[in-house]
């Protein structure tokens, strides 16, 4: 009997706002990486497990604080507060919560760190840089829950859902293939549960599309995952 | 129903004075609670987006004491306990409890047994009527160190030992998984506890004097 299931849905939209394609499966499983930081959570600073985690680009961290470099005891295991998000993949770009994608399937998700082939979704421009071809369209800082979460349970017929919704407007000038997504959450370390810096970013849920999809200049791709709690 | 990513079992075991199994029951688990649903939506914000200071989210510990997150606030509410924002929600060690479940019927984390079931197990705040350290004595809850791989999946395995320490037989009708979790540093100091899941006990079972039980809940994360 599930006490857990997670469903995506991905709607391509052109320009003009007409619905091109849909895609929506079941998704699953979570990450290796993530089942880890589920374990090394369950510890307090003296005694927490050494179990590695990698983030979306794929550099090693070390749960507990033993090993380095290490993410310690992670505090806010599935956050997407855009507000106290960081610098990803570095000091030129500011990382989006919380749907990335890649340009290609990923051989095994459940072992992916992140979307696979080239990231095209995930940041916004810091300073003097070349934008993802993919810009976030829908998150709004002022509004409830950055826009793109869910601020409190709904309940539905036979479950509770909580969903996140990115709505991604392809800014280049060229078209985007897009063949994986995956459901990033910022950590934060125990010791730093004052700090509003959040980092790294791993990947708790990866899926491959089923077929990719094509986004061209100027339209829209909307991605969301439903995670539901059977009542 | 979307494919499940997440199914629960729960095994009791009731072994006799001699360490001998006499009786064995393995269900599954039904579904998290409402409280546990809330901590981990609450747990997506930082207490900077928390909107406050009228509380965004309440959740009720295993006391049945609301716990409000209220987010960042100069002038937090003088009654009542509050989380600026909610952070550690699997924490399963004994130590750093809050002070208030330090003098309750159950005091750490762990696998609680109850006397009766609960009407609604989704919305119980705990197993329902808890039953005292003093009635069933509790071994140390063990819990996950790392995810076993099997073929279907991930396993996280949770168990506690209780033994009857009174003269008289105990009933279980109802458990709970009990974890504690904690806001930030400007929060109350210490972690609360609540019941991510509980199940009522289907028969109830009978703990004999001397006799002991073993709950184990095991989580599949499916691959």
């Amino acid at each position: 009997m599930s006490v857990l299931a997670a469903r995506y849905r991905v709607e391509v939209r052109d320009d003009k706002g007409r619905l091109i394609t849909v895609l929506e499966d079941d998704s699953k499983s979570f990450t290796q990486n993530f089942m880890n930081l589920l374990v090394a959570s369950h510890y307090n600073q003296n005694n927490a497990p050494t179990l590695v985690v990698y983030d979306v680009l794929g550099n090693a961290y070390y749960t507990g604080y033993t090993a380095s470099p290490n993410v310690g005891v992670p505090f806010q295991l599935f956050n997407i507060d855009f507000g106290c998000w960081s610098y990803f993949p570095h000091a030129y770009y500011w990382a989006v919560p919380a749907i990335w994608l890649g340009t290609s399937p990923c051989a095994n998700p459940a072992l992916a760190n992140g979307p696979c082939g080239s990231l095209v979704a995930c940041c916004v421009v810091f300073v003097n840089a070349s934008p993802y071809p993919l810009s976030p369209s829908n998150l709004n800082q002022n509004a409830p829950c950055d826009g793109i979460g869910q601020c409190s349970p709904s309940l539905a017929n036979d479950s509770w859902t909580l969903t996140v919704v990115d709505n991604w407007l392809n800014i280049s000038s060229s078209p985007v293939t897009v063949a994986s997504m995956a459901l990033v959450f910022g950590l934060y370390d125990i010791k730093n549960m004052n700090s509003c810096s959040m980092s790294p970013f791993y990947a708790a849920i990866v899926d491959n599309l089923p077929t990719p999809v094509t986004v061209s200049p100027g339209w829209y791709i909307t991605t969301s995952y439903t995670i539901y709690f059977p009542v | 129903m979307p494919k499940s990513m997440v199914s629960v079992t729960l095994r009791i075991e009731v072994r006799d004075d001699k360490g001998r199994v006499v009786k064995v029951i393995e269900t599954p688990s039904r579904s998290f609670t409402k409280n546990f649903a809330t901590i981990l939506l609450a747990s997506q914000w930082t207490e900077f987006s928390i909107p406050g200071p009228a509380p965004t989210y309440t959740f009720y510990d295993v006391m049945g004491n609301p716990i409000y997150v209220i987010g960042w606030t100069p002038n937090p509410p003088s009654n009542g306990v509050y989380f600026f924002d909610v952070g550690a929600i699997f924490y399963s060690e004994p130590q750093y409890i809050a002070s208030p479940y330090q003098s309750y019927t159950i005091y750490m984390p762990g696998i609680w047994p109850g006397a009766s079931p609960c009407p609604s197990p989704i919305y119980a705040n705990g197993p329902c009527s808890p039953i005292s350290t003093s009635v069933l004595s509790p071994s140390l809850f063990s819990f996950p160190s790392s995810p076993v791989y099997t073929t279907s999946g991930w396993q996280l395995t949770y168990s506690q030992m209780w033994t009857n320490v009174t003269s008289t037989p105990v009933t279980v009708s109802s458990v709970a998984l009990v974890f504690g979790a904690t806001g930030d540093a400007g929060s109350p100091i210490g972690y609360v506890l609540y019941a991510a899941i509980v199940d009522n006990v289907s028969p109830p079972i009978l703990v004999l004097p001397n006799y002991s039980v073993t709950f184990t809940y095991t989580m599949l994360y499916a691959i």
